[in-house]
């Protein structure tokens, strides 16, 4: 490693920087190992795509009409996975987002989207994402997938597992069709954001 | 001379405080400022690091919330901008370390756990850290470390602070020399005013007046004072040479006490006076050293009433007295007593004379004494008066003596002369018949002989008529009368030529009146003019003078002749019986005149004299009382 110019006057702290960078090598490598675990855990996939789920809210903007009255809650409609709605109403409750209280929702594909603000679609609801995200952009609401292509079926905010980890791709030209404003500190830890069609 | 150190003078002490003044507020402000800023340095730099925790806290948030460290170090790479940052770390809300960045890429050295909320310094560097919120969780911490360079922020300010003191400093004093010589030179002229002032002593200087301030009515108070000094000291001065004068006065008056206490110390030593000194009652106080050499008492023996023991016991009663009297009257008295004398063991006479000494009021201060010894003086006065008893006992019986023989000389000389008469009667009357019978029997020889023999023995008889007269007046007494001396003086002049003109020119001046014998007056008168015609006839024209002179007591009659006169070293002999100063042969005479008138004036208490040089004449004068003296 590189030694600071001036370092030799501080040969007192040398060693402790040294100590201290094993320490930190130690702890990234205890930290690699669980990431490594979750993503083969499918259970554990959900639960944080559950946690991101909620957290999306607070970097994105609706139109005012849309969640205007902070009275409002937060409305997160769940599709086609029982189980992570379940995993999300556990972890919601009590918790604010977007500056207000949460309220979710599992909801059939059928059912209008009115007084929705995100909504999830599994992977097995997937086949009728077309249809959902053209509802969806009607009443501004934010579309999250799961699956490969999804951005191109018209959702907004698609997970993606890499390296082991689950991540997210955005799609601006939807979030702008949605009427949906997306803060650019989301897209920037976004893996991939798919800018707007010209 | 007083002369002004540099820093004592007004310009320097100005100088002085405005320097000191200017330093200590910028010191105080400069450390104010310091401090303040300092502070505020700390607080600024807290400041802009919790916000730039912020910023970092926010923009890392997602990648917290969506478990993106990648992300999270890009964020944390962006301190890059921040140099003094030198280091930076996010971990989770868990507390396990999410990402961390270095400004030098070393390593860093943050704790595995983050600390409270907040920030603390260590070393050099400022450590915080702020919690991540987001949705209103806390979703992780932010640690950031940046250089925190206090001590070399405190050396700058320091630095520029001294820099801006240095410069404050010279330009305050430029600046100060340049406004104090408003002030100063003022002072600076008055000063030097003052100072000529004190080394002339010229009070007529003043002060120029430059300026309305107070140092303008400080010159205007300088210059009145100067006027009141100017006028004090011609007072002052008036009063010194007053003063002096007084003070010479008084040295010529101390000069003089001192020179009359020194006389009267050498008078009270010269004097063989013993001087004593009492109190007003009559006590010996003080040192008596006379009277202590006199009586030998010794001063325990003399103080107080001891001296009166010195006095004889019979003499103790009248001093008490005199003294008693002298007390009331306050008079000197004098007082002759017995006295101890101590060197002789005996008592002896003394004058004692007592004098107060009184003041202005009257009153006796104290007593002067003198005592003198009287003993040997008063022996001698008793002893010459008995030698001058003795003495005119033995004239007297002397005198009654020589009176008798005197007597018993005169009658023993009148009958010798007068028995003398006789056989020389028989001699001259034989000699005579001798030459009348027997003339023509007698040879030439013979003749010649006899003719001496005739001669001579009518000579002795002329000498014993003369010394019967002689030796008559010593016997007769005197008879005076009013004499006509001019009268007198005539008729014997007439009868010494029988009426027969002479060849002697007499002149007769003024004669005064005399009383006095007729007969021995007409003696004295016939032996002077005859005497003056004898010692005249010889010259070619003699002149015989006679004058008198009136005096207070007497009158002085005088003869003068151009005869032969006689030698001066003679005159105490010419009055002498028998005595003759010229040869028988040359002018004849007893010898017997002169004496005779010597006597006869004598005894009218008169006086004579006379006066001559040989060839020159002579001038006999005698002198009668204007009072008739019976002698």
């Amino acid at each position: 490693m590189n030694r600071p110019a001036g370092s030799r006057r501080h040969t007192g702290r040398h060693t402790s920087l040294v100590i201290g960078t094993i320490v930190w090598l130690a702890a990234t490598l205890t930290w690699a190992v669980p990431v490594g675990s979750q993503s083969i855990d499918y259970a554990s996939e959900q639960t944080i795509k559950a946690a991101y789920l909620y957290k999306f809210a607070d970097y994105v903007e609706w139109p005012p009409d849309i969640l205007g009255d902070p009275d409002v809650p937060l409305t997160i409609g769940v599709i086609a996975d029982d189980r992570l709605a379940r995993e999300l109403t556990e972890m919601t409750r009590g918790r604010v987002a977007h500056g207000r209280s949460i309220l979710v929702r599992r909801v059939t594909p059928r059912e209008p989207l009115e007084g929705m603000h995100v909504l999830f679609v599994g992977s097995a609801g997937t086949e009728s994402l077309p249809d959902l995200t053209a509802a969806a952009r009607q009443h501004a609401v934010l579309v999250v997938t799961e699956s490969g292509n999804a951005l191109d079926l018209g959702s907004v905010i698609n997970f993606r597992a890499i390296n082991q980890r689950i991540r997210f791709e955005v799609s601006l030209d939807s979030a702008d069709r949605s009427g949906l404003k997306l803060s650019s500190r989301l897209l920037a830890v976004a893996v991939h954001v798919q800018p707007r069609q010209q | 001379m007083r002369r002004l150190a540099p820093g004592n003078s007004v310009r320097g002490k100005l100088l002085r405080v405005v320097l000191v003044t200017a330093a200590l507020a910028l010191l105080i402000s400069g450390a104010a400022m310091v401090f303040y800023e300092l502070q505020n340095f700390r607080d600024t730099w807290v400041n802009d690091l919790s916000a730039q925790a912020d910023v970092v806290g926010l923009a890392a948030a997602p990648a917290l919330q969506f478990e993106d460290p990648a992300s999270a170090h890009d964020y944390l790479a962006l301190l890059q901008a921040k140099p003094n940052i030198t280091s930076a770390a996010i971990y989770t809300a868990g507390g396990s370390l999410f990402a961390s960045y270095s400004a030098t890429g070393d390593a860093v050295s943050f704790p595995q756990l983050p600390a409270v909320d907040g920030h603390h310094v260590i070393e050099n560097e400022l450590v915080l850290f702020r919690r991540i919120v987001a949705g209103g969780e806390i979703v992780g911490t932010v640690g950031l470390r940046a250089h925190y360079d206090l001590y070399g922020r405190l050396l700058d300010y320091i630095g520029i602070l001294g820099a801006i003191m240095a410069l404050s400093l010279v330009g305050a004093a430029l600046i100060s020399h340049r406004l104090q010589r408003t002030i100063t030179e003022p002072i600076s002229t008055v000063t030097s005013v003052a100072r000529t002032i004190m080394e002339t002593r010229d009070f007529t200087l003043r002060a120029p007046k430059t300026s309305n301030d107070e140092i303008g009515l400080l010159v205007d108070a300088f210059n009145d004072m100067l006027n009141e000094l100017g006028h004090r000291a011609e007072v002052l001065e008036q009063s010194n040479q007053e003063l002096e004068r007084q003070v010479l006065e008084r040295k010529r008056a101390e000069e003089a006490l001192a020179a009359g206490q020194r006389r009267n110390r050498t008078l009270i030593d010269a004097m063989t006076q013993i001087v004593w000194r009492a109190s007003n009652s009559g006590l010996f106080t003080g040192e008596q050293s006379g009277w202590s050499k006199y009586t030998g008492q010794s001063r325990n023996e003399y103080l107080g009433l001891g001296w009166r023991q010195a006095f004889a016991p019979e003499a103790r009663d009248s001093l008490d007295l005199a003294w008693s009297r002298a007390s009331t009257t306050c008079d000197a008295f004098e007082l002759e007593v017995k006295l101890r004398h101590a060197p002789s063991e005996s008592y002896r006479l003394i004058r004692l004379r007592v004098v107060p000494v009184l003041s202005d009021e009257g009153e006796v201060l104290e007593w002067m004494g003198a005592i003198n010894d009287i003993e040997d003086q008063r022996r001698i006065e008793i002893e010459l008066r008995t030698l001058n008893a003795e003495l005119e006992d033995r004239v007297a019986a002397r005198t009654s003596a020589l009176e008798s023989a005197n007597k018993e000389l005169e009658s023993f000389s009148y009958s010798v002369s007068h028995d003398l008469r006789s056989p020389l009667r028989a001699i001259s009357g034989f000699s005579n018949l001798l030459w009348q019978d027997h003339k023509d029997h007698l040879d030439e020889e013979a003749q010649r002989k006899l003719g001496i023999i005739r001669g001579q023995a009518e000579r002795m008889g002329q000498l014993i008529d003369d010394l019967l007269a002689f030796s008559r007046l010593g016997r007769k007494a005197i008879e005076p009368t009013e004499l006509d001396m001019a009268d007198l003086v005539q008729n014997t002049f007439q009868r010494l030529h029988n009426g027969e003109d002479s060849s002697v020119e007499f002149k007769i001046g003024k004669l005064p009146c005399a009383t006095a014998d007729r007969r021995l007056l007409e003696q004295v008168w016939s032996n002077l003019l005859s005497n003056a015609i004898k010692f005249s006839e010889g010259e070619v024209k003699p002149v015989v003078e006679v004058g008198g002179i009136v005096e207070e007591a007497e009158n002085i009659y005088y003869v003068r002749d151009n005869g032969a006169g006689f030698d001066p070293r003679y005159r105490d002999k010419l009055f002498g019986v028998f005595q003759r100063l010229h040869d028988e042969s040359e002018f004849p005479g007893t010898g017997v005149g002169l004496a005779l008138v010597h006597r006869i004036i004598t005894r009218h208490g008169g006086r004579i004299w006379a006066d001559s040089k040989p060839g020159d004449g002579a001038t006999f004068h005698f002198s009668l009382p204007r009072e008739a003296h019976h002698g």
